[in-house]
This record gives structure tokens, C-alpha cells and sequence, in this order.
């Protein structure tokens, strides 16, 4: 040991430092090629990054007012009871969220895995992707016609059948249960593609076996299926509680958080404080917030993900 | 067999009925489209002839300039993306450099910070840069936001290429701009067809972000003009429905044309997003 450690010719700092530097200079293409990336990362992702949380401590407008206030920002936010009521909102909507519009496309993928005629499968699975060809906004601006009070679909339907039109969406009580309705069936999309590529992965050797056990289908779906589209679920359980707690474009559209605030969302209230009344110090703050809280349920769903048991077929 | 025939027939109906739900604003869309005024005030719901194509020439009218718009920032925007983010994944992939694995994690870190954080001081750059009320506005920042996902895909595929056949390549004197482009690139057709629709799809549909740097009304992307739809043709619900009918076109006739990458580009945008 003593002995390897004489043989090895010393370097000093300086002469370290200039291999270091013949190195740099030698894999220059390398630096060259990560050079453009860069350069937009740093002005539209790295910059903003720094900005948002150095601005959270200022009273700013994004031009010559900017005045360093501590945490004064965080202090009104968390003592401003529309934003409270906002969490309320985007709590219910996450919950929502995860209960039928995450379920519905494991039960169409379902539905096509057992179909037996391929040719229908692919037929049906088509038919499902429809949806996610049409742009979102097409999407939005069509239930907000469904809800128009006037002359919308569901109103429509209801006196047709001799029933109290209601104005849905301008309603408060309704406001938030009309949007959250949003979507139904949601059995359609790209999810669905997803865990039917998960299911369609199950060797076959595993499903004949369990119906040479005489395992009905119910038991199959809960016993092996389920199980082995637990990474997919897991996915989609993350990928909804940070999609629902950021989002708020089809709200902004549809209802814009009102009526008296029955529908806002942290986006929206972010949105209103930044582009409607010019306090971008205020709204950075409010983004810092919804990033730690998205960061730590990130944090806590990943964690969740490893500790338990992943199948594999 | 004749089991499977029942168990057949019974999610068939279960999908025609799921089907239905699905697809009634579309189905509902359609039919609209189709109305003049007095037909969709006296018959809204059922399906009523003559079929009004006015209510297409109308919509078209007014939804081509955002439709050209639209298409040519996304456009810019993959073609942008995929060129500095398959250079930055090259690097990344083949070449080993003070500094690699650092640079990487600082670009896979980006994939953790949430939009909602980043609107303000992006706008605020944008605007400082001036780029607002420009197209430039939403392709630069488009090419920085995609690149980051995109190099993340990328480098995992290129780093799959043989060592030999770049080798072989660089001992016929080929230089490292020759390799990237005419082996790297030749070989990832595929995968950059799927990122290009991921990409597309992401622009296209993208409504905050030129909703806030564009207020020019002829400037408008797509989306934009189609929330302002009702605010232009009042309640002139027929042509209204034909403008989203129209909105919709151009991306159903990208899955008509690339319905593979397609599909994988929405998979792949769905464990993305």
C-alpha cells in the first residue's frame, strides 16, 4: 500500500489543473454539442427558476417597482382566505380525481382485453383514442356548451323531459360539481392505450392457467391483472395529483375560479395576482408553495412506489 | 366458442354504451355544425337537413390565419427541439467529459420543477427579451422546454447505437458533425417521429402560454381563437360548432396520416406529462 503510493509519480495542483484543462479542451465537440441546449435552459428554465423564488421576497411588478419585503408575501397569501379556499377546491378535485377518472380507462382496457374477437378490440381501441385527437380546448369549450344555460345540452335534455333548467357553471353550488363532471365517462384516451399495453404484456401462459384453475374472470381482474398493472396505476395516481394541483387552463375557461370563487384554483388564484393585478412578486410566492407541495407529494408517492412490491410477467 | 360469443356480446354492449358518452360531444359537435340559426333554435338536439356548409366557409374564415399560425410555430418549434436536443443527447451519449454526468443531472432536474412555477418569471424574461407579441415568443421557449425530455429520450437511444459502426465511420475520416448527422440521426427516425408528435401535441394544444405573450388578436394561436369563438359569432351556435369541427381537423388528419407514431407519441406523452 505505502509502496503504490511512492510509485505514483505526485502531481501538483497546477499540473492537475492544466490536465484538467488539455482534457476540457480535448473533448471541446462534446461542450460544443450541449452548448445551444444550454444556452435556452439557462434564459427559460434556469433563469425563471431563480427568479421565482428570489422574487417571492419582493413586492415586484416585473419592471421598476421592487422592494424586498421578507417573507410578508407568504405571510398574506397563507392569511388570505381565497387562497385557503382555493386548496379547498383543488383538495376536493384531487380526491375526485382519483376515484372514477383514474379508474375509467382501467375498466375500458379491461373491457377490450377480454374481448375475444380481435378484430372488434381494434375497432373499440380506436373508437377510444378518438377523444385524445381532438385538441383540449376543443374538449373544454365543448362542456361548456353542455352547460350553457341557455341553449346547452343538458338543459336541453331536461326540459325536453319537463325539468327545471339550472344555469350549471354560473350556479355556486353547482359550479365546482359541474366542472369536476367535466370528461364523464373517462373511459376514453390515452390511458386506456396504457394499460391495455400493460395487460396485453401479461404472458398468455398465466391467464389460460388460471382458467384451467377455474379462476372466473372477477378473480383473474383482481388477483393477477390488477396486480401486475400496479406500476401503470401508481403512474397515473402521481401523474393526477400533480396535473390536478397545477392545472387550472380548463377552469380559467370554463368558469375563470368564479362564481364567488367557487371554482378557483391555486392556478387561477396565481394567474389573477400575476396578470390581472401585476403583483408578480406575490404570484412567485404562491408558485413556490405549489411546488413545495407538489415536490413533497411527489416525494411521498415515490416513496411509496419502492417500498412495496412490484410484479413482473 | 359459444361462450366467448356471449361474453362478447355483453362488452360489446358495455362499449357501445361507454362509446356513446365518449364521443356525445363530438357526435353533438357534428350535428350542430351542420345547423343554421333557425334550425338550431327549433331543432337543437335531432338531426336536421338541409346541411348548412355556410357555417364551415364562415368558420374557416376565421380560424385559417391561426390554423397557419399554429402550424408554424409548431413547426419551428420540433424541428428546434429535436435539433438541440439530439446534439445535446449525442454528446451526452458518446462522449465521456469533465462535467458529463453533472450537466445531466442538471438537466434531468428540470423534469421536477413545476410549470405552474415557472409562468411568471418566463413571461417576464420573454417580455424583457422582447419577444412578446411574437411568434418567437412561444418557439424559443417551446425548444427550451421540450429540449429537456427530449434529450432525456434521446440519449438513452443513442447511447444504444454499436460503438463499432461509429468507429468504423470515424476511421473513414468521417468528422464528428458527419457521424451525428448522417448514421445518429438516419438511424433514430422512429424515435424523433414519436418525439415530433409529442411535441406537436404539446404546442397545439398549449393555451396559457400564447394566451398571455400574444394579445394581437391576428396573431392568435389556434386555441386561443377558438375561446374567443363565441365572443365573434355571438350565438350563432352552428357556425360556432363548425369552428371547433375545423379546429380539430388538422390534428385528426395527423393521426389519419401517423396514426404508429402517433399512438406512441401520446403513450409516451401520457408517463411524460
Amino acid at each position: 500500500m505505502g509502496v503504490a503510493t511512492i510509485a505514483k509519480p505526485k502531481t501538483t495542483l497546477r499540473e492537475r489543473f492544466s490536465l484538467f484543462r488539455q482534457e476540457i479542451w480535448r473533448m471541446r465537440t462534446a461542450y460544443l454539442f450541449l452548448l445551444p441546449m444550454f444556452i435556452l435552459l439557462a434564459t427559460f428554465q434556469y433563469w425563471p427558476f431563480i427568479l421565482a423564488i428570489a422574487r417571492s421576497f419582493y413586492i415586484w411588478d416585473g419592471h421598476a417597482l421592487s422592494k424586498f419585503i421578507w417573507f410578508d408575501n407568504y405571510v398574506d397569501i397563507l392569511s388570505d382566505p381565497i387562497f385557503w379556499k382555493s386548496m379547498r377546491v383543488v383538495a376536493i378535485s384531487t380526491v375526485f380525481n382519483l376515484t372514477l377518472p383514474l379508474a375509467g380507462p382501467i375498466i375500458s382496457a379491461e373491457l377490450l382485453f377480454n374481448l375475444h374477437n380481435q378484430r372488434a378490440r381494434y375497432f373499440w381501441r380506436v373508437v377510444m383514442i378518438i377523444p385524445s385527437v381532438v385538441p383540449g380546448m376543443v374538449g373544454t369549450l365543448l362542456w361548456g356548451y353542455i352547460y350553457n344555460p341557455q341553449n346547452g345540452f343538458l338543459n336541453l335534455m331536461l326540459k325536453s323531459v319537463g325539468m327545471q333548467p339550472q344555469t350549471w357553471l354560473a350556479d355556486p353550488k353547482l359550479a365546482l360539481p359541474s366542472l369536476l363532471f367535466v370528461g364523464f365517462p373517462w373511459v376514453g384516451g390515452t390511458w386506456m392505450l396504457v394499460y391495455l399495453a400493460g395487460l396485453l404484456n401479461i404472458s398468455r401462459d398465466i391467464v389460460d392457467a388460471s382458467v384451467v384453475d377455474g379462476c372466473s374472470v372477477w378473480r383473474r381482474i383482481w388477483s393477477i391483472d390488477l396486480p401486475l398493472l400496479l406500476g401503470q396505476i401508481k403512474l397515473s395516481v402521481i401523474l393526477t395529483c400533480m396535473g390536478t394541483l397545477q392545472g387550472f387552463v380548463g377552469t380559467l375557461v370554463l368558469t375563470g375560479g368564479g362564481p364567488f370563487y367557487a371554482t378557483i384554483v391555486p392556478g387561477i388564484y396565481l394567474y389573477n395576482q400575476a396578470f390581472g393585478r401585476s403583483r408578480l412578486g406575490y404570484a412567485s410566492a404562491v408558485g413556490v408553495i405549489m411546488s413545495i407541495l407538489i415536490l413533497g407529494l411527489t416525494i411521498i408517492n415515490n416513496r411509496y412506489v419502492k417500498s412495496s412490491v412490484e410484479y413482473d410477467a | 366458442m359459444k361462450r366467448h360469443a356471449r361474453s362478447d356480446l355483453m362488452l360489446n354492449i358495455a362499449l357501445i354504451i361507454l362509446s356513446v358518452f365518449t364521443l356525445l360531444p363530438l357526435l353533438m359537435m357534428f350535428n350542430i355544425s351542420f345547423k343554421s340559426m333557425g334550425q338550431f333554435y327549433f331543432n337543437p338536439l335531432g338531426v336536421t337537413a338541409p346541411f348548412h356548409w355556410d357555417n364551415y366557409v364562415k368558420a374557416a374564415s376565421v380560424l385559417w390565419r391561426p390554423i397557419i399560425s399554429t402550424a408554424y410555430v409548431a413547426a419551428l418549434s420540433i424541428a428546434g427541439t429535436l435539433l438541440i436536443a439530439s446534439l445535446a443527447a449525442y454528446s451526452f451519449a458518446r462522449f465521456r467529459f469533465p462535467g458529463s454526468n453533472l450537466l445531466f443531472y442538471l438537466v434531468i432536474a428540470l423534469l421536477m420543477i413545476p410549470g405552474i412555477l415557472l409562468l411568471v418569471p418566463r413571461y417576464v424574461i420573454t417580455a424583457k427579451l422582447g419577444l412578446t407579441q411574437s411568434f418567437w415568443g412561444l418557439i424559443v421557449p417551446y425548444i427550451a422546454g421540450g429540449s429537456i425530455f427530449n434529450t432525456f429520450v434521446l440519449k438513452t437511444f443513442f447511447a444504444s447505437i454499436p460503438q463499432d459502426l461509429l468507429d468504423a465511420a470515424r476511421m473513414d475520416g468521417a468528422n464528428e458533425l458527419r457521424i451525428f448527422w448522417s448514421i445518429v440521426l438516419q438511424l433514430s427516425k422512429p424515435i424523433l417521429g414519436t418525439l415530433s408528435i409529442l411535441q406537436l401535441l404539446g404546442v397545439w394544444n398549449d393555451f396559457i402560454w400564447p394566451f398571455v405573450v400574444i394579445s394581437d388578436p391576428t396573431k392568435r394561436t389556434l386555441t386561443v381563437q377558438l375561446r374567443f369563438l363565441q365572443g365573434l359569432f355571438g350565438s350563432e351556435w352552428g357556425q360556432i360548432m363548425a369552428g371547433y369541427a375545423v379546429g380539430s381537423l388538422p390534428l385528426i388528419l395527423v393521426f389519419a396520416l401517423f396514426t404508429r407514431p402517433f399512438i406512441e407519441g401520446i403513450t409516451s406523452g401520457a408517463i411524460k406529462a
